[in-house]
This record gives C-alpha cells, sequence and structure tokens, in this order.
C-alpha cells in the first residue's frame, strides 16, 4: 500500500499547482482488502490504482471531466457505474450502505477536491490584520498587499502565504486572482481602495469587498461608473462591507466582512438561525 | 450541492505517511436528517488514539473514533453508521439524524 503516499502526494502537487480533481475510491469491494482508489484532475491525469476494465476507466474519466467543469467547490457525491452499459448515475437515496452490496453495479465515492480558496487582503492594518488571523482558522490561503513594510511583514502576518510590498496594481498582478479567490480592500485610504478597485475590477475572482461608509463607497462606486466601468460589475461589488451585525472594532468588522464571504460561499441568507424555528407564543 | 471548504487533511494524511505512521480516515458519504457536518466531512485518527479534523464532535465521532481504533489491526474498508437521533423522555426520535462513514486505514 506504499503507492497511497505517492496518490496524496500527488493530489498535494496538483492542487498546490492550482488544479482540482477528484479523488475516487471503489466502495463495493467484492474483496475488502481490494480498496481501488485513484484521483483523476482536471487535465486528465490519472494517479493511484487502475480498475482492471479500461472502459470504466474511460467512462468515469469522459463523467468526472463535464462535473469538474460545472463545480467550483470541494464536494462529495457517490455514484453508480452500470458494468454492461457503462452508464453513470449520481446516487442520491440514503439506502446507500445497505444496498451498496445488493447490487450488481459499481460504487464509486466521489470527491472533488479543490485548492484552497485564497484570500487577498489589500491594506496591512488592523482590520487587514484581524482579516488574516480569523481567516487562518477558517483555512484560506492568504494574501498581504501593502507598501509599507513595517506593517505588511511576517512577523505581522506569518500566517500568509504572500506578502507583496510593491506598488498596488503590480502587487495584485503579481497574484493568481482566479474563481477561488476573494479580494478585500481595507487600505488605510479610499484613495488606496478605489485604485484597488480599479485594478481587480476586471479581474477574475469570486468576491470583491470594499471597506468604507454608504456615502464614499458610492462616491467611488460612481466615479467608476462615469470612467465607463459596467454597472453590473459595479453592482456585484460588496460595499460598504460585511454582514450587518454591528461591531466597531477591528476584530468585530473583520469577523462581519469574513461571515459575509462564508455566506457567499454557502449561498447562506445569514439570518439567525434560532428564526427558523417554530415560534413558542 | 454541500461544500466543503476545509481540505486540509492531505497535509494531514501526507505527513501521517511520511512519518510513517498508521492512521485510519473517516469520511462521511451519506446523511440523512439533520447532522453536525454533511458528506465531505473528514477526520484522521491516529493509532495513538488522537485526530485531526472532525466530522461532527460529540457522541457520534467519539463513536466512530472507538470503530477506527479497531481497525489498526486490519486492513480494510469499514461502513459505519451513526445514528445520532435521540429519544427525548420517550418520544419520537426527533433529534437529529443519521451519517453513514466509510472509516479505510492508510498503511505507510
Amino acid at each position: 500500500m506504499k503507492k497511497n503516499e505517492n496518490l496524496y502526494t500527488s493530489i498535494y502537487s496538483s492542487l498546490e499547482s492550482g488544479i482540482p480533481g477528484v479523488l475516487i475510491t471503489s466502495m463495493n469491494q467484492d474483496n475488502q482488502k481490494d480498496n481501488i482508489k485513484f484521483f483523476i484532475n482536471k487535465n486528465q491525469l490519472v494517479i493511484g490504482d487502475s480498475i482492471e476494465d479500461k472502459k470504466m476507466t474511460q467512462a468515469l474519466k469522459k463523467y468526472i471531466a463535464v462535473e469538474i467543469a460545472s463545480r467550483i467547490f470541494s464536494s462529495v457525491s457517490t455514484i453508480r457505474l452500470n458494468k454492461e452499459t457503462l452508464e453513470i448515475q449520481e446516487y442520491k437515496k440514503n439506502d446507500l450502505v445497505s444496498n451498496m452490496s445488493k447490487h450488481k453495479d459499481k460504487f464509486f465515492l466521489l470527491e472533488y477536491i479543490y485548492p484552497k480558496l485564497k484570500l487577498v487582503i489589500v491594506g496591512a492594518g488592523h482590520v487587514g490584520q484581524a482579516l488574516a488571523q480569523i481567516a487562518e482558522i477558517i483555512g484560506f490561503e492568504i494574501f498581504i498587499i501593502d507598501d509599507r513594510k513595517d506593517y505588511a511583514n511576517e512577523i505581522r502576518f506569518p500566517m500568509a502565504k504572500g506578502i507583496f510590498n510593491q506598488d498596488l496594481a503590480l502587487s495584485i498582478n503579481s497574484i493568481n486572482l482566479d474563481s477561488l479567490s476573494y479580494v478585500v480592500l481595507v487600505s488605510r485610504g479610499h484613495k488606496l481602495d478605489e485604485e484597488a478597485l480599479r485594478t481587480v475590477i476586471d479581474k477574475n475572482s469570486q468576491y470583491i469587498g470594499m471597506i468604507g461608509s454608504k456615502r464614499r463607497t458610492s462616491i467611488v462606486l460612481n466615479s467608476l461608473l462615469n470612467d465607463g466601468i459596467s454597472a453590473k460589475k459595479l453592482q456585484a461589488v460588496h460595499t460598504p462591507v460585511g454582514l450587518n451585525l454591528g461591531g466597531q472594532s477591528p476584530g468585530e468588522i473583520a469577523l462581519a466582512i469574513l461571515a459575509e464571504i462564508i455566506q457567499v460561499i454557502h449561498k447562506g441568507d445569514g439570518k439567525s438561525l434560532r428564526l427558523s424555528r417554530k415560534s413558542l407564543l | 450541492m454541500q461544500i466543503n471548504t476545509d481540505n486540509n487533511f492531505i497535509i494531514d494524511i501526507i505527513k501521517c505517511l511520511k512519518d510513517k505512521k498508521s492512521a485510519v480516515v473517516a469520511t462521511v458519504i451519506n446523511t440523512r436528517g439533520s447532522t453536525p457536518r454533511k458528506e465531505g466531512a473528514k477526520m484522521l485518527i491516529h493509532q495513538d488514539g488522537s485526530f485531526s479534523g472532525t466530522i461532527g464532535g460529540g457522541c457520534g465521532e467519539s463513536e466512530v473514533w472507538q470503530k477506527a481504533m479497531e481497525m489498526f489491526d486490519s486492513n480494510e474498508i469499514k461502513y459505519v453508521s451513526v445514528d445520532l437521533t435521540e429519544p427525548i423522555d420517550g418520544e419520537d426520535k426527533v433529534c437529529g439524524g443519521v451519517m453513514d462513514i466509510m472509516l479505510e486505514k492508510l498503511d505507510p
């Protein structure tokens, strides 16, 4: 079973290079020792055990290529593969475990594994630092941008994957922003936040949040609108930033921002769960 | 679709394999009703009883931990169902759901 180490190391390096993939585990082993496990990444690279049947592997590869393109986050599904027709169906029934052994079909667990979500923080001040501290616990890959080396350094940001001290646009351009990226603009001044917004708005990202009051942020948005930036894109910017938790301190603001990001990721409604409970009155 | 945003387990698994330590990987593969974690949540249980990650904590997790500890002298995949529906005052089971968990032994 030494191959396991290669398997997981390969998954790790695939994710490190930003390439998602699927870890496939065959679930209904006739012989329980026969635990087939392999990984197919987005580039169709296969690592790990091979299924004896080449056609089955091909069918799985085809299915995964389609599925992986339509997902953006890590998730799990169970599929059943008909050995004769090679037809693949997602299996959602609750009797999974009890049915597996009775079925002739092959069952596979597919774990779609995506690289870590990136949190790009523009501004290494109080809120920026609090954001990085909370985001580390949540599990983001953290990038810090600030030209002030006294603020943006490894002592204040030991959890950062990258710290960029160059000119704003240059720093932003050195990070590969993609659909897994969440950008928060919390720099020392509105002018800088505006400049950062101009740089990131046309780039790929899943979320852009910018700190500021209702009045101030609407001035910024209108100024960008006047410069011809699409209203649709500007409308999607999360500003004023964060969920309305009422907090004031840097830590509270950071929490409200990350709460909003988590809400965006999981499509939650941000309401207190207590409200979903039946009233006692 | 359930989104799983913690995939630190790969690093934990690699570390285990590199250190030549055996471990059991517990993965939630199916849930019904209210459960603390959904499909894809993982926990790594080490031979010394320590663990990383969580499949939901509490009683359910300790049940899985117990089953995992029994797996170190075998070499197989095991499926366990954890029932989180506890009767309240003899009433119907209303509290929670059921999680199906796949346990796999990791051999360095």
